[in-house]
C-alpha cells in the first residue's frame, strides 16, 4: 500500500517540465514583451530563469526589458556564406535552469543544430526537467495554417503540430484589436519606421489582422471546451482522402472538426487509389502533426471500403472531398459521395468543397 | 487611393471607445487600461482617470496620472462624476468596470456618450459576468447574487475595440493569492464560487466567444469594404435545406447547435415548388417559429427546382455549409436533390445529417 504512494519519478528521470505558450492572434500583439514580464516577475519570486532565445527585433521597450536577466549565449553558425544565431540547446541543458524562456515556437533551426525545429528543442529542455515559456503566432499552427493562406493570401512556410500546443500546461492569449495594432506600428514600436507604411497596406490590412485574431480566439476557445468537455459526448471523425492536391486541407478540416466536437481525427485512403509512396508518407507525416491516426484501406471499391471503415468504428462525421464535377453522363449514376452517404444513414457526411483559387 | 483613404478615415477618427473584458476579478483589466492611458501620457496625450477601484497601494497604481476632482491625491477607489470630466474635457478617460454606477447612480456606461459626442476618448474595463446575457448564463455555476448593475448585451455594439484580457485561471489563483486583490474572507467565499477552476475555465471560453463575436462583426465590415465575394470559413454562415414533410423539428434542433459550437450563424431555407397544403403550411410556420427561438433565419423561397433555388441562395448569400437531410428515398436516383446540390454547389460544403434513430 505504502509503495502506491511513492514519488511520481526516479531520480534518473526528471519530471518533464512544464510549457507556457504565449499565443499571439497577430505579430506584433506583444507576446515577447508578456514572456519577459512574466520572466521578471518570476525572478522576483526566486525561480531560476534563464533567457535560452529571445528576438527583441530591437524593439525598445522589449529590449528593455531584456536587462536583468540571464542570457544564455547563443550559438554561432556558419551558413552559406553567413553566420547565423540560433539557441544554444547544448548550453541551456548544461545550465539546466528550473524555467527557459525560448521565443518563436515555429522556427527552423539553421541546419546542422541537433534538430530541424525548434520546438523539438523545446520538448528536449522539458524532457530534461525544465519549464519552458514560448511564443507563437496562431498563423504557425499546423491545423489553421490554411485558413490563415486562405483568408491572408500569405504563404505559411513554418508551423507548429498542434499535438505541442494540445501537450502545453497552459496557453495564455495576447489578444490586441487590428486598430490598436496599427496604431502601434505608426508609433514605430514594431517595425521602422520606414517600413511601417508598406506593412499596414500588405501584411498587417485591417482585415488581415482581423481573420488571424478571429482564428486565434477561436483556437484557444475551441481547445478549452475540448479540455472541459462541454459536449454532451465526444463525436469521432473519419476523413477519406485520395492523395490529390485537396487531401491536405481535407485532413485539417477533419481535424479541426474533431477538436469542435470533442473526439478523435482518423485519415483513411484506399490502397487502389494511392499507388504514391511518397506522397501517402507525407499525407501520414500531417495527419501525425495534427494528432490524428492514419489508415491504409484495403480493397478497391472506394466507397465500400469507406463505409466499411465507418461503420466499425461507429464514427460520427465522415468527412469527403468534392469529386470531379460531373458530365451529363455520369449523372446517370451515383457517384463516389452519394454511395458514401447512402452506405451510411448513421453517420454524418461533410462533403468538402474544393479551395477556390 | 483606397488605401490612402483608409489612412485618412483612421487619422480622422481620433475619438474612440476601447474596453478591456475580463473574464474574473484580478485578470489585470484595470492594469491594461491604466498603463495604456500612461502609455498615451508619455507621448503626449492628455489623459486623466476618472472611475476606478485598485488594490494595493492606490499612488502606485495611478503613478504619473491625474485623478479628475482629486488633483494629485489617489485615492483607492472614485465613483465618475460625468459632470467634472466634461468640465475638466481631457482627450483621453479612463472609466473603470463600466457596468458600476456613477454618482448619480446610473450605470456608468450611459455616460459614455456624452463624453464620445464631446471628443474624449473613452478607454474603459468590463467583467464578463456584468454583461447581462453572462450574468444569466452563469446564475447558477457561481452561486450568489449578480455582481451588481448589468449592461444590457447590445450596448457591446457601441463599443469600437473589445479587447480580452487573458490570463490562464491557474495563474489567475495565484496572483489573487499574491496580491491580495480580495480579502482572505472574500477569497474563501469565492473559491467555492466563481473561483472554481471549472467555473473559471468556462468562464474563459466564454470571454473569448464574446470577443470573437464582436470582433466577426468588424470582420464582415472590412471584408465588405475590400469587395470579399468568397465564403470564408472564419465567418461561418450555414444554410439548412429543408423538404416539405412533417417532423423536421429535430433537424433544426441539430443544426443550431452545430452552428452553436462553429460560432456560426444559421438559417433555415424552404423551397415552395408548389401550391402547399393548409396542414403543409402550418408546419412551416411551426419550423420557422423554433428556428427563430433557436437564434437562425427562416426563409420562404420560390422555384420549380428545389436543389436550383437552394443553390442560388447560397451563393447569394455567400453562406460556407449547406446542410441537409438523408435523402428519403432508399435508393439513389437520378436529379435527387441531394446529388444536385452537390453538383451544382461550388466552393461551398455540404453536410449530409444523419438520420434519426427512433426515440431520439
Amino acid at each position: 500500500m505504502q509503495a502506491k504512494a511513492q514519488p511520481e519519478a526516479s531520480p534518473l528521470e526528471p519530471d518533464r517540465g512544464r510549457l507556457k505558450i504565449f499565443l499571439g492572434g497577430t505579430p506584433g500583439a506583444g507576446k515577447t514583451y508578456a514572456m519577459l514580464r512574466e520572466a521578471h516577475e518570476l525572478v522576483v519570486h526566486a525561480h531560476d530563469v534563464v533567457v535560452g532565445y529571445v528576438e527583441t527585433y530591437n524593439r525598445p521597450r522589449t529590449v528593455e526589458l531584456l536587462a536583468g536577466l540571464e542570457v544564455i549565449p547563443r550559438v554561432r553558425v556558419p551558413y552559406r556564406g553567413t553566420v547565423l544565431e540560433e539557441m544554444d540547446l547544448e548550453a541551456v541543458l548544461r545550465r539546466k535552469p528550473e524555467i527557459a524562456l525560448v521565443d518563436e515556437l515555429a522556427h527552423t533551426n539553421v541546419p546542422g543544430l541537433r534538430h530541424e525545429k525548434r520546438w523539438e528543442d523545446v520538448e528536449d529542455l522539458r524532457a530534461a526537467g525544465i519549464g519552458v515559456i514560448t511564443t507563437v503566432n496562431v498563423q504557425h499552427v499546423e491545423s489553421v495554417k490554411d485558413l490563415v493562406e486562405k483568408v491572408t493570401g500569405i504563404v505559411v512556410r513554418e508551423t507548429v503540430p498542434d499535438k505541442e500546443l494540445d501537450g502545453a500546461d497552459e496557453i495564455q492569449f495576447i489578444d490586441i484589436t487590428p486598430e490598436a495594432l496599427r496604431k502601434r506600428m505608426r508609433h514605430g514600436n514594431i517595425y521602422a519606421r520606414e517600413k511601417v507604411e508598406t506593412a499596414l497596406a500588405n501584411f498587417f490590412r485591417p482585415q488581415n489582422l482581423a481573420a488571424m485574431r478571429q482564428i486565434g480566439l477561436r483556437l484557444v476557445a475551441d481547445s478549452m471546451a475540448r479540455s472541459h468537455h462541454v459536449l454532451a459526448s465526444p463525436e469521432d471523425v473519419l476523413v477519406a482522402v485520395s492523395c490529390d492536391s485537396s487531401s491536405e486541407d481535407l485532413i485539417r478540416r477533419g481535424a479541426r472538426l474533431a477538436r469542435r466536437l470533442g473526439g478523435s481525427c482518423m485519415v483513411v485512403t484506399v490502397r487502389a487509389e494511392s499507388p504514391n509512396e511518397a506522397e501517402l508518407e507525407r499525407l501520414r507525416a500531417l495527419a501525425a502533426q495534427l494528432g490524428s491516426s492514419f489508415a491504409v484501406l484495403g480493397g478497391s471499391d472506394v466507397a465500400a471500403a469507406v463505409v466499411q471503415a465507418a461503420r466499425d468504428s461507429s464514427i460520427e462525421h465522415v468527412v469527403v472531398g468534392e469529386m470531379v464535377r460531373s458530365t451529363q453522363f455520369s449523372r446517370l449514376r451515383p457517384s463516389v459521395v452519394d454511395r458514401i452517404i447512402d452506405g451510411l444513414p448513421g453517420s454524418d457526411v461533410h462533403v468538402i468543397a474544393k479551395l477556390v483559387q | 487611393m483606397r488605401i490612402l483613404r483608409q489612412i485618412s478615415a483612421e487619422t480622422r477618427r481620433r475619438v474612440l471607445f476601447r474596453v478591456y473584458l475580463g473574464y474574473a476579478r484580478g485578470v489585470g483589466a484595470t492594469t491594461a487600461m491604466l498603463d495604456e492611458a500612461r502609455r498615451r501620457r508619455s507621448r503626449g496625450t492628455d489623459v486623466v482617470a476618472a472611475a476606478y477601484r485598485v488594490h494595493g497601494e492606490p499612488g502606485q497604481a495611478l503613478r504619473d496620472l491625474e485623478v479628475v476632482g482629486a488633483g494629485l491625491s489617489h485615492p483607492d477607489h472614485r465613483s465618475l462624476d460625468v459632470e467634472a470630466v466634461l468640465a475638466r474635457n481631457p482627450e483621453v478617460v479612463c472609466i473603470d468596470d463600466l457596468a458600476d454606477v456613477d454618482m448619480a447612480g446610473r450605470p456608468r456606461i450611459e455616460s459614455v456618450a456624452r463624453l464620445l459626442a464631446a471628443g474624449t476618448t473613452v478607454l474603459a474595463t468590463l467583467h464578463l459576468l456584468s454583461v447581462k446575457s453572462m450574468a444569466t448564463a452563469y446564475a447558477t455555476m457561481r452561486g450568489g447574487a449578480p455582481l451588481g448593475a448589468l449592461i444590457d448585451d447590445t450596448a457591446l455594439e457601441a463599443i469600437d475595440e473589445l479587447e480580452l484580457i487573458d490570463i490562464t485561471p491557474a495563474d489567475l489563483l495565484q496572483r489573487l493569492r499574491e496580491q491580495r486583490v480580495l480579502s482572505p474572507a472574500e477569497l474563501a467565499v469565492a473559491l467555492q464560487r466563481e473561483l472554481r477552476l471549472n467555473v473559471l475555465d468556462a468562464m474563459r471560453e466564454s470571454a473569448f466567444r464574446l470577443i470573437a463575436e464582436h470582433a466577426d462583426r468588424q470582420l464582415v465590415g472590412y471584408m465588405r469594404e475590400s469587395g470579399v465575394t468568397v465564403p470564408w470559413e472564419v465567418v461561418g454562415r450555414i444554410v439548412l435545406g429543408i423538404p416539405v414533410q412533417r417532423g423536421l423539428e429535430n433537424r433544426i434542433r441539430r443544426t443550431a447547435s452545430y452552428a452553436q459550437i462553429q460560432d456560426a450563424k444559421f438559417s433555415v431555407v424552404s423551397v415552395r415548388t408548389r401550391r402547399q397544403s393548409d396542414e403543409e403550411k402550418e408546419w412551416m410556420g411551426a419550423y420557422a417559429a423554433l428556428t427563430h427561438q433557436l437564434g437562425g433565419d427562416f426563409v420562404h423561397l420560390h422555384g420549380r427546382s428545389a436543389a436550383r433555388a437552394l443553390v442560388d441562395y447560397v451563393h447569394e448569400t455567400l453562406a460556407t455549409e449547406v446542410i441537409l437531410g438523408h435523402r428519403r428515398r432508399s435508393r439513389w436516383i437520378p436529379g435527387d436533390t441531394t446529388s444536385e446540390v452537390i453538383r451544382r454547389l461550388s466552393g461551398v460544403d455540404v453536410h449530409i445529417l444523419r438520420t434519426e434513430s427512433p426515440g431520439a
